[in-house]
């Protein structure tokens, strides 16, 4: 018996050895294959540090590293060697005492697939570049970041030696660790940067490297670039992270949604991400799909402008005081907005709008947030209270059944309760919840004038120039996810004449002292800051400058024949490189 | 005929000014601007919009740009400034100052996508293979289908064949293009699995750089399928009237009477009379060709001209805008000439004056 048992054992390994030995051979596991329909038409320039387009992004964060990388696991940002890690090229960061001075030391086995080491010198190299304002580059953020009117952006990058550099800052934030590090690094050696404060980085623009982005770091290196068809990356096989077993990464354009998700479950492509709503049932329901929902990172909400929309002012003047800025006359009363949100049967909106496929949110932050608020649940529907927080407001049924102004705030005696909601005309899903909304409030006495126009119009009348009464849009949350909302809500982001984020014009004081306090805590400690991200939270479910909708859900999906799809939220490709294709 | 050529070339010069004048004016007119668009999201400051605006130019009056984008700007002087707004200043401490780099169109510069940061020109004529391909075959197919067609129903006027024909023309102009098209995908691609799902190479092509003749016809079977159905209507209705003309005069009866065979008479004397007024439509769809055919491009991920153009007018993308006009503009102008003159090759009774 146990000479069989020893026999089967060695025809076994015999067996498996040389299919083990394939599998790990670089390149040879066949190519991942992704629709993209992200209307990259016009790909553009792919030196990452040029574009920053999400397409792009896609293909150039296969190719090129940041010094700090994000886990898909923490969904925080992450070193060489964490988990779900990848493409990270600092093993340690030191703080300065006075948060100034952020200190991050590289690997010093990485390497460009020319043989070129990474150092310091592409570090500094990339975001001078980006800070030079000679490349046209879209990161202004990195170097350019302004919260609540202190520059927070880096200030300079200094180097130390070959694998050591400080990113310097004006003032202590809490988002320095992303912006010091979080850039995409190019091979400097390519422009022959020589280190010099006088060197020209116009040299970037229309260079070679735009098309034809090489040396890389990354699991895969540039191969195919068919404009408005496909770009292919290739196996590298100097990656220092493991054996690179797809042969390659395909990323074709497929413009029309419908055809993408058809493409994938007739094998066309072996990977989606974020497949058309309407058919998630289907692909879930295919036996060669392994598909994976996830909460995901876009929300829409429904706006209100809490100022006077005839006479719209800044929320703040030249030296920083607050201005009056009247008051909307339906939304300028909060109970007004507490009982819209009560009123508006979100679950419905979910289903009609997006065919199920969405989270209702409680109030700003998105479920995958580590600042989410657990304890903070939505506001539900409840018409009934609806109504009788508008009576109790001063906005009874009057006799033709619309509510009227009887002893209201700022309304007219008598005004019909009646406003315009506006949002942008072919995205398919608001104009579903403008008419969900729209058919909802009507139950209530409300008449909605509900419109779809095109997208410019829509930002000149809301950011552009806040004449609006109510709009319909969505935020996109960054991975990892900076929940600091100053932006969104601060008053120093409230002016009609520069396409100012806060369209609402909400301003609370409080509101802005605890989103300072939250994004200069000392040591930035995540669960002290998460204290007070959930009091901020519950503050904007309270005030309600927006209706909270929902965040709608994302789904990646893989072939069967793709073996190592294990996604987790915001990072389905993050082991990409172990993943076997059967060809 | 030189001469002739000479002046509707001249005349076309002060056509195609007033043609990009008035697209400048009606881009620039449209709601929003590019900087807004590009820049839409909560962490962009004011600065930074500003920022943006000036290296796009588009914080200048109208004239200024069209201008720029007609003449350049190099013989303009600006201040450098660093990605924050500061002076970029030189060992003496003074602020550098440097030319504009734009040459402007009437130089060949087409200028730099807002969008990608890619020359728009590059990013247009790099589509022309493609869009060319599509659409002559599409031409070339409902020409060849809608002229036999056509020839054939009207030899058989009043015959099933010639109402069964009518009955296919109404449904080829009538039936919407994307639902033709996506029809046509799921049920060649998706169901049977016999012809690809869109774009006009293999997969494998983008990392082996093989592909075979077969692979090619494979994926235009589709596309132009769908795209010649339009054409295939128009030239059957087109040449049915135009071969019943020619059948009633009296060089058919005469070779009738001479007793030739019926398909000679049909499709080598009438026909060739009959295809006389199709010049006058083909030299019109030369910039249709070239212009691309945005929603059988979108439903079969082609990579055309159409979608290009269609993308960058919905990101205000003002040089790739300008780009496509004047290209398509002069196509137009050209296409016409061409008509004018192949009328007048075919047509010995035509004279050019």
């Amino acid at each position: 018996m146990k000479k069989l048992t020893i026999f089967v054992i060695v025809i076994l390994a015999t067996m498996l050895a040389p299919m083990t030995a394939l599998a790990q051979e670089p390149g040879s596991g066949g190519p991942v294959i992704e629709g993209n329909f992200g209307g990259s038409v016009n790909f553009g320039a792919m030196n990452p540090l040029r574009n920053n387009d999400t397409a792009t992004n896609r293909i150039t964060g296969l190719m090129f590293p940041t010094v700090i990388g994000a886990s898909g696991i923490t969904q925080t940002y992450g070193l060489v060697g964490d988990e779900a890690v990848y493409g990270a090229l600092a093993t340690g960061y030191t703080i300065s005492d006075d948060g100034l001075v952020y200190t991050f030391t590289l690997r010093d086995d990485a390497t460009w697939t020319d043989g070129t080491p990474i150092t310091t010198k592409d570090v500094k190299f990339s975001f001078d570049a980006i800070a030079s304002g000679a490349i046209d580059a879209p990161l202004y953020g990195y170097f350019n970041y302004v919260a609540d009117g202190n520059p927070t952006g880096v200030k300079e990058i200094r180097i130390i030696d070959d694998y050591t550099y400080e990113a310097v800052f004006e003032v202590a934030a809490c988002t320095a660790l992303g912006l010091g590090a979080g850039f995409p690094v190019v091979p400097a050696h390519v422009w022959n940067y020589d280190g010099s404060p006088d060197f020209d980085f116009s040299v970037l623009k229309d260079h070679p490297f735009d098309s034809n982005p090489s040396p890389a770091f990354g699991p895969f290196e540039f191969a195919s670039f068919n404009p408005g068809e496909a770009v292919a990356v290739k196996a590298t096989t100097t990656w220092p992270d493991g054996v690179v077993i797809p042969s390659g990464f395909i990323y074709r354009d497929v413009p029309d949604q419908t055809v993408l998700a058809e493409q994938f479950l007739a094998g066309e492509t072996n990977f989606i991400d974020g497949p058309p709503v309407q058919r998630r049932p289907d692909i879930r329901a295919a036996a060669n799909v392994v598909a994976v929902d996830m909460p995901g990172n876009s929300w829409d909400y429904v706006g209100l402008n809490l100022a006077d929309p005839d006479n719209p002012q800044p929320g703040r003047d030249e030296n920083g005081n607050p201005i009056d800025q009247g008051h909307h006359p339906i939304f300028g009363d909060v109970r007004v907005r507490r009982a819209l949100q009560h009123a508006i049967n979100v679950e419905d909106i979910v289903s009609g709008a997006v065919f199920g496929e969405g989270s209702v949110m409680a109030s700003s932050q998105i479920p995958t947030s580590w600042a989410k608020n657990p304890d903070l649940a939505p506001i539900p529907y409840d018409p009934e209270l609806a109504a009788q927080m508008l009576d109790e407001a001063g906005w009874p049924l009057g006799p033709d059944g619309v509510r009227i102004c009887q002893g209201c705030l700022y309304a007219e005696e008598g005004a019909p309760f009646e406003f315009e909601l506006i949002t942008n005309q072919g995205n398919t899903r608001r104009e579903a919840i403008g008419q969900i909304i729209q058919d909802q409030l009507y139950d209530l006495g409300i008449n909605v004038d509900f419109q779809a126009i095109d997208w410019q119009s829509v930002l000149d009348q809301t950011f552009g120039a806040q004449t609006f009464d109510a709009y319909i849009i969505g935020w996109r949350q960054g991975f990892p996810d900076d929940p600091d909302q100053i932006q969104l809500f601060g008053s120093a982001n409230d002016d009609p004449a520069n396409q100012s984020s806060n369209a609402v014009s909400y301003y609370n004081p409080r509101f802005e002292e605890l989103s300072l306090q939250a994004s200069t805590l000392p040591g930035c400690d995540p669960a002290e800051r998460a204290a007070i991200y959930y009091e901020i939270e519950k503050m904007l479910q309270d005030d309600q400058p927006y209706l909270w909708l929902f965040v709608q859900n994302t789904m990646y999906a893989a072939s069967t024949e793709v073996a190592g799809f294990a996604p987790y939220p915001n990072a389905p490709l993050w082991n990409v490189h172990t993943w076997t294709i059967a060809q | 005929m030189t001469q002739f050529i000479l002046r509707r070339l001249i005349q076309a010069i002060p056509t195609l000014f007033g043609i990009t004048v008035l697209t400048y004016a009606i881009i620039v007119a449209a709601p929003g601007d590019p900087v807004s668009t590009l820049t839409f999201g909560p962490r962009t400051t004011k600065a930074q919009r500003v920022a943006l605006a000036a290296q796009l130019g588009t914080n200048d009056p109208v004239y200024k740009q069209y201008i720029r984008w007609l003449i350049g700007n190099d013989w303009q002087k600006f201040p450098k400034v660093d990605g924050r707004g500061n002076p970029v200043l030189d060992s003496n401490g003074e602020q550098i100052v440097e030319r504009g780099t734009k040459k402007g169109i009437l130089r060949g510069d087409f200028g730099t996508s807002f969008v990608t940061k890619r020359p728009a020109l590059e990013l247009i004529i790099e589509k022309f293979p493609a869009t060319a391909e599509l659409g002559s075959l599409s031409l070339l197919v409902g020409i060849l289908l809608g002229v036999s067609i056509g020839v054939l129903a009207a030899v058989q006027r009043g015959g099933v064949f010639d109402n069964l024909t009518r009955v296919m023309a109404v449904i080829f102009s009538a039936v919407p293009v994307f639902w033709l098209g996506l029809t046509l995908l799921l049920i060649f691609g998706s169901w049977l699995g016999w012809l690809p799902m869109g774009g006009r190479y293999p997969t494998n092509y983008f990392l082996t750089g093989e592909v075979s003749l077969a692979d090619r016809i494979e994926h235009l079977i589709l596309p132009v399928a769908v795209l010649s159905t339009g054409w295939i209507a128009i030239l059957s209705r087109f040449m049915r009237a135009s071969t019943l003309d020619v059948l009633s005069q009296d060089y058919v009866r005469t070779a009738q009477a001479k007793g030739l065979a019926y398909r000679q008479i049909w499709f080598v004397h009438a026909a060739r009379n009959a295809l006389i007024p199709i010049a006058t439509i083909l030299g019109p769809a030369i910039p249709g060709i070239i212009g691309g055919a945005l929603i059988t491009e979108t439903i079969f991920s082609w990579p055309g001209v159409g979608r290009t153009t269609y993308s960058a007018v919905l990101t205000q993308d003002y040089p790739v805008i300008m780009c496509a006009v004047i290209i398509v503009s002069l196509t137009t102008i050209v296409g016409y000439l061409l008509s004018d003159i192949l009328y007048a090759l075919i047509d010995p009774r035509i004279r050019l004056s």
